[in-house]
């Protein structure tokens, strides 16, 4: 479903943000990116979606290679959600911020209409739809932003540490929401316990390049490898 | 110096329609020329516009950082007009300080919305399209340094606040709704405003030197422009039209005593004296005049005077405010006994 | 540092009440928009001695502050916001117009007084109606007029936009001033020479917020050209509330309806 090979991505300074990193999502797959801050994981998800350039590398998802003139239809096929939802939510009032995407991609008034309400019966916050984008709580800042990208009707769902600003009700809610979703998803994420509950796989990122992949339950509680790549495994405890 | 942003601000209640409505188109031509700049300047006006939105939401919050000014202890805020256009450049810096003043005449009360064009004009044009291009653009095209940092933004600053302050002041008194001469009220504002523009003048420096300090490729941007274009000559071609168009407007004030919208009306119907025309309030006027209703009160002016007839003006102007008053409680009662139903 | 929470509160205060649903609220907003434009230009298009043809102007507001269950607090705090600048003219004619134009026994009236009182009467009128105006029509259907007449859609993404993040800037300018008090004895307001530091960090913030909002418009389409949605249609209830406000205006404008009302209440009192 998407597929990326020999990426490589370079900070406007030069230094090297990710390197020849490869790896495909197979559809309807969760998968979890896990990596210290600064490993490259939010440089990953924007170039996925072409708003950063890439240096090299191929971006697939489903047939399509992502170049200049393919990234509207990637990002028709593709959403991603923003880690702070107030830099994702910009529109005055709920219902019109999820209707910018549907809206800029060519769907009618009527068709953006049906869109929305529709997707925001699917997450149950019908009820958020005429509110102020600024008056809403962090867990429905999160679920309006996701609603923003669902509208879009993506195959493939990234995100941006959706469990920051999460209180743990919020959290669960989220948690039972990303395994109902059908979509391919990939997952940026510090909270590993979430990662081993929603995700069947997961990538670690280390210094811009991919040094495991695999199951996450068996991964992540691995105290030895964790701490080499700088990252702190499930259970640690310093008593 | 609390008062900043306050005596900047015209309000609707001390414009004439003349000078509001001209005041307005000169503006929106200004915006509209900003518009074509942008466009043409730009070839990403898209990525322009969040950033321009992002940053007019800063002036807004920067505006309400009150800080201590030494030596005084009262405290001021700061305008952001400078700082704006020290990072966004000239155009995009404008449409972004009339969004700040649109939304703060629409939702805070500050200005009005027929003052909105005297206001863009006063606080964005005076000193980001004059003082910026013409004083602070031409001092830092030199090189940074921190002292050409603080000569360009106080001169600067000083400069676009004193036009802004003089316009105030002639958009008052053409407006004919104040009775303060000309040098009162010059000598009132200028001094208030060069006090005003140091303090501007420094903190906009401070700033922009912090900028260059941490991340001196936003301020680049804005200064090595590289189309090369000589916008002072663009901006004297600009004031010479909007100084056209106020003429223009004003010249329908000065035809002395009617104002503008009696001017006008004269020229459709060749009759300033609407009012007598109407049977009823002739009819009417023959009633009092005949019966004489308020006999003790004795006018000192005399008949030319529109205060004449300013009593029984009065009167039924009272009546009519009751009148409205009563409407409203009656509303508010329906409303009430609907609710509790 | 307390009227920066004052100042989100006043822009959510108004937007509330623009949510609301009255028969006022469900006219179009282009109507409400051209009213109160009319409005404003008769108004002021008075000169500064005729006090009483100003009053009959109340009737509008009154009414559509009724009408539209506006509150008085929230609209006269509003009035009180506008006043200082508008006072020093106001006081300036008590000075500088003495001529002496009605004698009641012994009180004399001097046109200062008149003029004073008409300025004041001008800003509460002119207030009173942008702010009932705000207060009973959303932000976003006052653009979607706008778009109408055909302001560049540059200018009103760039005004709904701002709007959005005038509460979030203002938000993180007051947990940075918070933050900055705790860690200071003085709480009138910042030190001149940490301003510098201080308003740059806030606009490096901003700047960079506008980056992450950017990526994100363009992760959703942003920069294609769209279908605007259709703009809500006039119905008659719009066209009479325009013709019955604006003639109602126009009326106040070109007749002098205190003055008739008060002969002929003259003329009944002899009677």
């Amino acid at each position: 479903m998407l597929e990326v090979t020999h990426l490589k991505q370079v900070y406007p300074d030069g230094t090297c943000a990710i390197s020849d990193l490869s790896f495909r999502l197979e559809p309807g797959q969760r998968v979890a990116l896990v990596g210290a801050n600064g490993a490259g994981k939010t440089s990953l998800l924007l170039s996925l979606m072409g708003v950063l350039p890439l240096a090299q590398g191929q971006v697939r998802v489903g047939d399509t290679t992502l170049s200049r003139q393919t990234v509207d239809e990637i990002r028709s096929w593709m959403g991603l959600v923003f880690q702070a939802p107030d830099d994702q939510l910009f529109m005055p009032v709920v219902r019109e911020d999820v209707a910018f995407g549907p809206r800029n991609f060519g769907k009618s008034p009527a068709e953006t209409n049906e869109i929305v309400d529709q997707v925001l019966a699917q997450l149950g916050i019908s009820h958020l739809a005429d509110k102020s984008t600024t008056k809403l709580s962090g867990g429905e800042k999160r679920m309006v932003s996701i609603a923003t990208v669902l509208a879009m009707e993506p195959q493939v769902l990234l995100f941006d540490e959706p469990t920051a600003f999460l209180d743990p009700k919020a959290r669960r809610k989220l948690i039972h929401l990303l395994r109902k979703l059908s979509q391919t998803q990939l997952i940026a994420t510090h909270d590993l316990p979430f990662a081993c509950e929603c995700c069947d796989r997961v990538l670690i990122l280390s210094h811009g390049s991919l040094v495991a992949d695999g199951d996450p339950r068996t991964l992540l509680y691995d105290q030895d490898q964790m701490d080499a790549w700088g990252i702190e495994a499930i259970g640690y405890a310093e008593f | 110096m609390f008062v900043t942003p306050v005596m900047m601000h015209m309000a609707d209640a001390l414009l004439s329609p003349g000078v509001g409505l001209s005041m307005i188109l000169v503006s929106l031509f200004a915006l509209g020329y900003s518009v074509y700049r942008i466009r043409k300047d730009h070839t990403l006006t898209e990525q322009k516009i969040p950033v321009m939105a992002v940053m007019a939401a800063f002036v807004f919050a920067a505006q309400m950082i009150n800080f201590t000014i030494p030596g005084t202890g009262s405290s001021g805020h700061l305008c952001g007009g400078m700082i704006l256009a020290a990072v966004l450049g000239q155009y995009p810096a404008v449409l972004s300080l009339s969004a700040v003043l649109l939304i703060q005449c629409l939702f805070f009360a500050d200005g009005g919305l027929l003052a909105i064009g005297c206001n863009v004009f006063n606080m964005g044009l005076c000193a980001i399209l004059v003082a910026y291009p013409l004083i602070y653009k031409p001092i830092m095209k030199r090189g940074f340094s921190n002292a050409r940092a603080f000569v360009a933004s106080i001169l600067a600053c000083e400069v676009g606040l004193q036009l802004g302050a003089f316009c105030v002041v002639l958009q008052t008194l053409l407006s004919g709704i104040t009775a303060l001469p000309f040098g009162a009220f010059v000598a009132l504002m200028q001094p208030i405003h060069l006090a005003i523009g140091l303090v501007e003048g420094v903190i906009t420096a401070l700033v922009v030197i912090f900028i260059h300090n941490t991340r001196p490729e936003l301020l680049d941007t804005a200064l090595e422009n590289k189309s090369p274009t000589v916008s002072a000559k663009r901006v004297v071609v600009i004031l010479a039209a909007a100084v056209v168009v106020i003429g223009g407007g004003l010249s329908l004030l000065a035809s002395s005593n009617p104002d503008g919208l009696e001017w006008s009306i004269a020229g459709v119907t060749g009759d300033t004296e609407l009012e007598a025309q109407y049977p009823a309030a002739e009819a009417a006027g023959s009633v009092v005049n005949s019966t004489a209703v308020l006999p003790d009160y004795a006018f000192a002016s005399d008949a030319e005077n529109p205060l004449g007839t300013t009593v029984s003006g009065l009167v039924g102007s009272a009546f009519c405010v009751v009148l409205a008053g009563g409407a409203a409680w009656v509303i508010s009662l329906t409303k009430k006994k609907s609710k509790a139903h | 540092m307390a009227d920066m929470r004052g100042k989100i509160q006043q822009l959510y205060a108004l937007e509330q009440l623009a949510a609301g649903d009255t028969p006022i609220h469900r006219l179009h907003p282009g109507a409400k928009l051209l009213v109160t434009f009319v409005y404003l230009v008769t108004v002021v298009s008075f000169d500064r001695f005729q006090l009483g043809r100003l009053l009959p102007y109340l009737i509008y507001p009154v009414l559509l502050m009724s009408l539209s269950g506006a509150p008085w607090g929230l609209v006269m705090r509003r009035v009180a916001l506008a006043l200082p600048f508008v006072v020093l003219a106001g006081l300036s004619n008590l000075l500088f117009d003495r001529a002496p134009v009605l004698v009641m026994g012994s009180l004399t009236v001097t046109a200062g007084v008149l003029s004073c009182a008409s300025v004041l009467v001008r800003t509460f009128l002119t207030v009173l109606a942008l702010t009932l105006l705000m207060a009973v029509t959303p932000l976003l259907e006052l653009t979607m007029a706008l778009r109408r007449i055909h302001i560049p859609e540059q200018l009103i993404t760039l005004l709904e936009m701002t709007y959005r993040y005038i509460g979030a800037l203002l938000e993180e300018a007051f947990s940075m001033s918070t933050a900055y008090h705790l860690r200071h004895r003085q709480t009138k307001g910042l030190e001149l020479r940490h301003m510098g530091s201080f308003v740059g960090n806030l606009l490096l913030r901003s700047f960079d917020r506008a980056g992450r909002i950017y990526s994100a418009m363009k992760c959703r389409g942003y920069g294609r050209p769209y279908r605007q949605p259709t703009p809500r249609p006039w119905r008659w209830t719009d066209v009479v509330f325009t013709i019955l406000a604006c003639g109602l205006c126009l009326l106040f404008r070109f007749v002098d309806v205190g003055l008739v009302v008060g002969r002929v209440i003259g003329g009944l009192a002899v009677c």
